[in-house]
């Protein structure tokens, strides 16, 4: 996971992505029980996002630097990594507002929890609803946190739909 | 359900909730372990515990291997 992030922060100086933060699992692990994850997901902004192949730049830079391309992900070590351009404002305002932390001793970006909430209620499949519970009981959310966020990218309905199936039954 | 049993199910529970206090590299570290262990699981390079030997093995003519 290091080197991730060493490779993260590489490709924001080199300014083939403008920013980054790390999403999904991995990111779901820092406020609550470990999940468990194949892959590390990273939302990114790149320079150019109108182009189709915007992210030929970071497969660029990835490769030169002997990373290979696996599927949709750049293999890191052990992780393939996702690298995913922001698709809409809630992803956009989830990488704009990340956290910065550390991880063993480098700086990195790392999406909120009830960004991450949203993002999976948008997604909507079950691993999102389970996401969604457990990031409500680590006790770093509350449903007001989500349902404010939710309400403001237009999720209102997909909130109460979870919440009438899962909180409120 | 058995009162003792009931008891283990709720400190086990307890247990498992207090990992979401340990650190994102802690965690970090449990997922990667995780992660290969299953795939050394999946690509078969965990041994199947063998039946279990009793006494000296022998070969076929009954003398010890």
């Amino acid at each position: 996971m290091k080197e991730v992030i060493q490779l993260l922060n590489a490709m924001r100086e080199a300014g083939c992505i403008q920013q980054y933060a790390i999403f999904g699992a991995m990111a779901q692990s820092r406020y609550t029980q470990p999940a468990v994850t194949l892959d590390v997901d990273v939302l990114v902004t790149v320079p150019g996002p109108e182009r189709i192949d915007s992210l030929a730049g970071i497969y660029e830079f990835c490769a030169a630097r002997g990373y290979r391309a696996e599927g949709e992900a750049v293999r890191v070590g052990e992780w393939p990594v996702q690298l995913v351009p922001v698709f809409n404002a809630l992803t956009r305002e989830a990488l704009e507002q990340a956290e910065t932390t550390q991880f063993a001793g480098l700086s990195c970006r790392v999406v909120r929890p009830a960004y991450l909430a949203v993002i999976a209620l948008h997604t909507g499949r079950a691993k999102d609803h389970d996401r969604i519970l457990a990031l409500l009981s680590s006790g770093k959310l509350s449903r007001e946190e989500i349902q404010t966020l939710a309400r403001r990218h237009g999720l209102s309905e997909a909130w109460q739909r979870f919440a009438g199936r899962f909180l409120d039954g | 359900m058995d009162e003792e049993i009931r008891k283990l199910l709720e400190r086990q529970a307890r247990w498992q909730e207090s990992r979401k206090d340990l650190s994102w590299e802690e965690k970090v570290r449990m997922i990667e372990r995780v992660r290969q262990e299953f795939a050394e699981w999946c690509s078969g390079a965990v041994a199947e515990p063998g039946p279990a030997q009793k006494g000296p093995r022998r070969d076929a003519s009954g003398g010890r291997a």
